[in-house]
């Protein structure tokens, strides 16, 4: 069953001359709880694509589907629910905030929608992600890959049934990087998610269910 | 062989009592000129640390360091800058392009702070090499991740310095135009016998080095 | 080999800076705009008070010139004019003067029409024009009144008068214009053309005719009387008399820059508070882009190069806020000064112009601006590259928040106000505390001025009339002026609205000082005034009074003013002027064998002290008591002779009996509130039918004098804290938009963790008021404690005797307002911009 589903998507940015056309056409479907890696130079509007599986932005033509929703017809409100409810995004920079505790960066999405945590599920987190110890201290006063725990974590506690990974271990180390890469595909399998993944590593590249190459904001066969 | 840089005895701490963070704990390194050196080491290891005290854009709690015959200490900070802009090519991490230059203004803005006249056809020959001829009039902020590091890169090597410290100059970039880096530094470094120092969480770009330097917690594990 | 420093470069980045950086140049230009017009403003503002108070003396000495040398021949006048001393001149031709007998002592020159000379003793016709024609004449209202001329151009004037050699005539003019100056100069001029004083007296223009007046301006008006005498014994001229401008002696210099000082000294308030505001403005921008100087240190900036850069861009920020800075703080001053200098016919803002305050408030704000930029450009060039990114990263919250991990909006903004580093808030609050407390400062200062308590001292009474000649302070009382008349007392004491009509009139009489008198006299003013002068020297600006000491000492002989009062102003005298000998007895008061004698108003006698005798004119009295003189209820001043003189009270009915002919110096009338309306109209009527030689004060008139004088007090203070106030808005301002939009990635951060829209604008409201709460704990204490604290001495020490300090914290509450208003509506306005385009965008934006 296709989870994600996209349609002749266009984005460009700019006007005129300088205009870059991040996403030339795509189409794409992605089956439930599958690992899909996505590869290509920079610039290559990967980046792109995965944000508009996300609903981080909206295309210029075509539409994206996600678990049966048509991106393109959520109001702005009804889009930060559906951000916050199906999709968990992990970043190459980790995005974490500054200001929160590592706990209270974890919670947060929970948070915002008001909604109480599930104890027991945030205990069996942190414990797989080893950051029992490291919940009250502030991000920065963590390793790279320390942080990079943490905003997976903060992905997983919504339960999201899709899981959009940016070149997570862009900024790590190779052992870091492993580790981190390993408890991505643990949580896919543990809670059946849905992995889809940009990277430069082909060798991470190669654990993937599927790859898909983009260039130029076209799939490469 | 002529040592270029010599390090001894760094040390580098931050902050106090419990939160005291020992970003250098005792580092003695010699490197030869001509040389190219790779540092690799997990995050947090140090790394980014070292080279930035090794290029004297920062003052080390205790140690010294020596550059060819200067001891870096021994300068006042507006000697320290003109004898870095000298002898110094660096790469950043994170770019440091000026915002409100161009292309061209970015190369050769070291040479223009140090009010020399840029050997343009050198320039040139770098600037296709890395495939900016056609960016040459825009600003920085019109560029790709990979374009802005290109330009780092191109400005580096433009003032033809004796050292070149590099911070993850390919971490932005494909495996082919990294390789072509990395092939143009090793190339203009056999030239103008320049020496490299460069940090790198990429193995095979490390395997490429004549010498490759472990960093874990502030010290050298591995030589 | 280190000695290449390309300078240059430096100015292509402060050009590129203000090509690419609109928003922070425009605030910082914007700034500076408004420092260069508060120092215009103060600098201008000072300069015109300190020239109108020198003025008022050029009033009362007759003429703006500095020198005048009199009776000159056309020859001597010549070889004057040629000394390097002389800076230029003007000069009169007379050829004779009027001898009328109605003219009194009045000296009224007939002289040939010169505008340059006519304008330097303010002897403009305001109605019709100077002489052209044959025969025509322009006079002085004060003539005119005089000789009973009606105010009618064309009107056929008979006048008699003496040529330079003593023949007198009778001659007709045509009246072609005339002047009514504020003041009466003993000495006028009446104006008539060349040709018709070729026709009178054709020797005027002969070389050895002694017929000019010759008005000089030195290049250095200091010392007059010597340089005076230099320049005729350098011109080999001897027997030439000549009077120096009373303006330009030196300790009337000094009184007039002490006038001037608190406005000027409010620029120091400007510097203090310029430099703090335009330093958050920089700070605040250096922070922001302290890894843009991060980068361009690691690049090889040295730290010369970076102060070059740094002061490069002050400079150039300066030169933009120039030209509106001055524009503006001329606009402030030509509104203010108008308001602020009164007694000038001409415009005052423009009459006192000059170039040099703009050039001083061009260097003042250079300076503010360089200092305001010193502090960053130092801190930058002795950071290290590193040192400087780490300085602009950001801090690790101090305190560990105990929750449960879970965190609410409001939380979240606390954090967000409270837990992040403090300083950027705390010198924007500095500055906006400054100018709280200089609006606050300057508005309690308004309110302690009480009315009631000026209106019972300067108009005890309802009406004044006053006789023409002595209606302005500045104006010298002519005795033998007949203003008022019988007919005019009898007609208003029948007024059914009156309840009382009190007189007064005065004489001056040379009188005799006994020895004892002399010596006691001589005495008291010698004694200290503080610690470093006697009483006599406190009065060294005034000449002519220390000539009528000298006097005294010398000869014992005095001016004796006698006054004869009642009613009202006996009252007046009785609860406002301490005895200092005796006291007062009603019925030996008016029996008419005793006087008051009135001295300085000061502890000590200073007068012929009770029992003691005086004789005027030829009649002996007893002094009942000596009193401290309050003259606030006399009008306009008395002869140049009597600037120092001893008072003589005594009724006015005795009075009569002394001197029969001597007309009233001012009525005092009371009346009947209820009936006001009918009065005024009364008093309109007379002031239409009466010939222009009489004033009516009204006390109504006062308090609007007082409304406006009790504004114009505070006026150049509060528009210099109100300016501040702005600045500080700006900078407020600023610092909102900064902190806003340097968190265009935090807020899509939010967002892509599912915040929506309503809880963003949420948690930008809830921060907006925590700040202004933040602004509020640091703002509000201080202004209290400011206004209940300091302001009282402060009221104390710079009040006069009709202040009382009184509590207000309205301007608070208005700042408080603007605050509040600020901290929530501008973040809401960036928010719309940072919000622009897709969260891609933004959360690139950091990268």
């Amino acid at each position: 069953m296709d989870i994600i589903t996209v349609h002749h998507l266009y984005k460009t940015f700019g006007k005129g001359e300088s205009a870059v056309h991040a996403l030339n056409g795509i189409d794409l479907a992605i089956e439930e709880g599958k690992f899909t890696a996505i590869i290509g130079t920079s610039g290559s509007g990967k980046t792109t694509l995965l944000n508009m599986i996300g609903g981080l932005d909206t295309p210029d033509e075509g539409e994206v589907i996600v678990d049966g929703i048509n991106l393109s017809n959520l109001k702005e409100k009804e889009l930060a629910v559906f951000r916050r409810s199906k999709v968990g995004f992990v970043y190459q920079n980790f995005n974490l905030i500054p200001t929160l505790t590592v706990k209270e960066n974890i919670l947060f999405p929970l948070s915002l929608a008001g909604t109480t945590p599930d104890q027991a599920f945030f205990t069996k987190i942190i414990e797989f992600l080893h950051l029992q110890d490291r919940l009250n201290v502030y991000p920065q006063e963590l390793s790279g890959g320390g942080q990079q725990r943490v905003a997976i974590a903060r992905t997983l506690i919504a339960k999201p049934a899709i899981l959009l990974a940016d070149e997570p271990t862009g900024n790590l180390d190779s052992k870091n990087g492993q580790n981190v890469l390993g408890l991505l595909k643990l949580s896919v399998e543990t809670y059946h998610q849905t992995l889809v993944m940009i990277t430069h590593n082909l060798e991470i590249a190669q654990m993937a269910d599927r790859v898909i190459r983009i260039e130029d904001g076209r799939i490469q066969k | 062989m002529e040592t270029i840089l010599k390090a001894t005895g760094l040390k580098k701490y931050y902050g106090k009592g419990e939160t005291l963070v020992k970003a250098l704990d005792g580092i003695d390194l010699e490197i030869e000129r001509g040389k190219f050196a790779a540092i690799i080491g997990t995050s947090g290891s140090g790394k980014s640390t070292l080279l930035n005290m090794l290029g004297g854009l920062d003052i080390p709690s205790e140690g010294s360091i020596k550059v060819g015959n200067t001891e870096l200490a021994k300068l006042n900070s507006e000697q320290a800058t003109i004898f870095r802009r000298k002898q110094i090519g660096f790469i950043f991490q994170n770019y440091n392009l000026v915002p409100v230059l161009n292309v061209w203004e970015n190369i050769i803005f070291p040479i223009t702070l140090d009010g020399r006249k840029p050997d343009k056809t050198f320039i040139m020959q770098v600037v296709r090499l890395l495939g900016l001829e056609k960016k040459l009039d825009s600003l920085p902020n019109n560029l790709s991740g990979g374009q802005q590091q290109r330009v780092a890169i191109a400005r580096a090597l433009a003032s033809k310095p004796s050292i070149i410290l590099a911070d993850e100059p390919t971490g932005n970039l494909d495996t082919k135009t990294s390789d072509d880096v990395i092939g143009l530094l090793k190339m203009t470094s056999k030239e103008f016998n320049q020496t490299i120092v460069m940090i790198t969480h990429n193995s095979e770009i490390a395997q490429m080095a004549d010498r490759i330097i472990r960093i874990e917690d502030g010290r050298i594990v591995a030589q | 080999m280190l000695a290449n420093n390309n300078l240059k470069v430096c100015r292509t980045l402060v050009k590129r800076d203000f090509k690419f950086h609109h928003n922070k140049n425009c605030i910082l230009v914007a700034a500076t705009m408004l420092v260069t017009a508060l120092y215009t403003f103060v600098f201008l503002l000072g300069g015109s008070i300190k020239g109108a108070f020198l003025l008022n003396y050029q009033y009362t000495y007759g003429s703006t010139s500095q020198i005048l040398y009199t009776e000159l021949t056309n020859q001597q006048a010549d070889i004057i004019i040629e000394n390097v001393n002389v800076k230029n001149t003007v000069r009169l031709n007379t050829i004779g003067q009027l001898t009328d007998p109605m003219m009194g002592q009045r000296l009224v020159k007939l002289a040939v029409t010169n505008y340059a000379y006519a304008e330097t003793v303010l002897s403009v016709p305001t109605t019709g024009s100077l002489p052209k024609n044959d025969n025509e004449i322009a006079l002085d209202g004060f003539t005119m009144n005089s000789l009973g001329i009606p105010y009618e151009l064309g009107t056929p004037v008979t006048l008699l008068w003496t040529d330079l050699e003593g023949n007198a005539y009778a001659s007709d003019f045509t009246l072609c214009g005339w002047w009514t100056s504020s003041t009466i100069f003993t000495e006028a001029c009446a104006w008539i053309a060349a040709d018709t004083a070729q026709k009178l007296f054709p020797s005027y223009q002969d070389k050895s005719s002694h017929s000019v007046t010759l008005g000089v301006n030195l290049h250095q008006p200091k010392n007059l009387d010597q340089q005076a005498a230099t320049i005729l014994e350098e011109q080999g001229i001897t027997g030439v008399n000549f009077t120096t401008n009373l303006a330009y002696n030196k300790v009337r210099q000094e009184q007039a820059m002490q006038k001037a000082m608190p406005f000027y000294s409010l620029s120091i308030v400007v510097m203090l508070c310029g430099c703090l505001m335009i330093y958050c403005i920089v700070h605040v921008a250096a922070q922001q882009d302290t890894l843009y100087y991060a980068a361009l240190k690691s690049l090889g900036m040295t730290p010369r190069q970076i102060r070059r850069l740094l002061l490069e861009q002050g400079c150039a920020i300066s030169f933009l806020g120039f030209f509106p800075g001055w524009v503006l703080g001329f606009g402030l001053y030509f509104v203010i000064a108008n308001r602020m200098i009164l007694g000038v016919e001409k415009n005052p803002a423009l009459y006192f112009l000059s170039w040099l305050p703009f050039i001083a408030a061009a260097l003042c704000t250079l300076v503010t601006i360089l200092l305001s930029y010193l502090i960053p450009t130092i801190r930058l060039s002795h950071m290290t590259p590193v040192q400087t990114v780490r300085s602009a990263t950001i801090y690790l919250p101090r305190h560990r928040y105990s929750s449960d991990g879970r965190i609410t909006l409001v939380n979240l903004a606390l954090r967000t106000t409270f837990g992040r580093n403090q300083w950027r808030t705390i010198v924007s609050t500095l500055s906006l505390l400054l100018a709280a407390v200089l609006i606050s400062s300057a508005w309690i200062q308004y309110v302690s001025f009480r009315e009631d308590m000026y209106l019972s001292i300067i108009s005890p009474w309802d009406y004044s009339l006053i006789d023409g000649s002595a209606y302005l302070s500045v104006q010298r009382y002519n005795e033998s002026n007949y203003g008022i008349t019988e007919k005019t007392v009898k007609e208003l004491q029948m007024r059914p609205e009156v309840i009382a009509v009190s007189t007064l009139k005065s004489r001056e009489v040379e009188l005799n000082a006994s020895d004892e008198l002399r010596q006691r006299i001589v005495d008291y003013y010698n004694q200290p005034y503080d610690e470093t002068m006697t009483r006599k020297e406190t009065q060294a600006g005034y000449p002519d009074w220390c000539a009528g000491v000298e006097r005294l000492e010398q000869s014992g002989e005095y001016i004796g003013l006698v006054i004869g009062v009642n009613g009202a102003y006996l009252q007046y005298i009785l609860d406002n002027c301490p005895f200092t000998s005796g006291s007062f007895d009603d019925k030996a008061f008016a029996s008419g064998n005793y006087v008051l004698a009135a001295g300085a108003y000061s502890k000590g006698i200073s007068t012929p002290a009770e029992g003691e005798t005086v004789e005027l004119n030829g009649c002996t009295y007893t002094i009942l008591g000596s009193v401290m003189n309050d003259e606030g209820y006399i009008s306009g001043t008395n002869s140049t002779q009597a600037a120092f003189h001893i008072v003589y009270i005594l009724p006015v009915a005795q009075f009569d009996l002394l001197f029969p002919e001597q007309a009233y110096r001012q009525l005092a009338i009371d009346i009947d509130p209820a009936q006001q309306d009918t009065f005024e109209i009364y008093l309109d009527y007379y002031e239409q039918e009466q010939n222009q030689d009489v004033k009516i004060m009204r006390r109504s008139e006062y308090a609007t004098n007082f409304d406006v004088a009790r504004l114009n007090m505070v006026l150049p203070k509060l528009i210099v804290a109100l300016v501040l106030f702005g600045i500080a808005l700006i900078n407020f301002a600023n610092i909102l938009v900064i902190k806003t939009i340097s968190r265009k990635w935090e807020f899509a951060i939010y967002e892509s963790l599912g915040m929506t829209n309503i809880q963003l604008r949420c948690l930008i409201l809830l921060e907006g008021i925590f700040h202004a709460i933040l602004v509020f704990v640091l703002l509000v204490p201080v202004v209290i404690f400011f206004s209940a604290a300091v302001m009282p001495a402060v009221v104390e020490a710079i009040g006069s005797w009709c202040t009382v300090y009184r509590f207000s914290l309205l301007p608070l509450w208005g700042v408080l307002l603007m605050i509040l208003l600020l901290a929530v509506t501008v973040p809401f306005i960036c928010l719309r911009f940072i919000t622009k385009g897709s969260l891609t965008e933004r959360m690139r934006y950091i990268e």
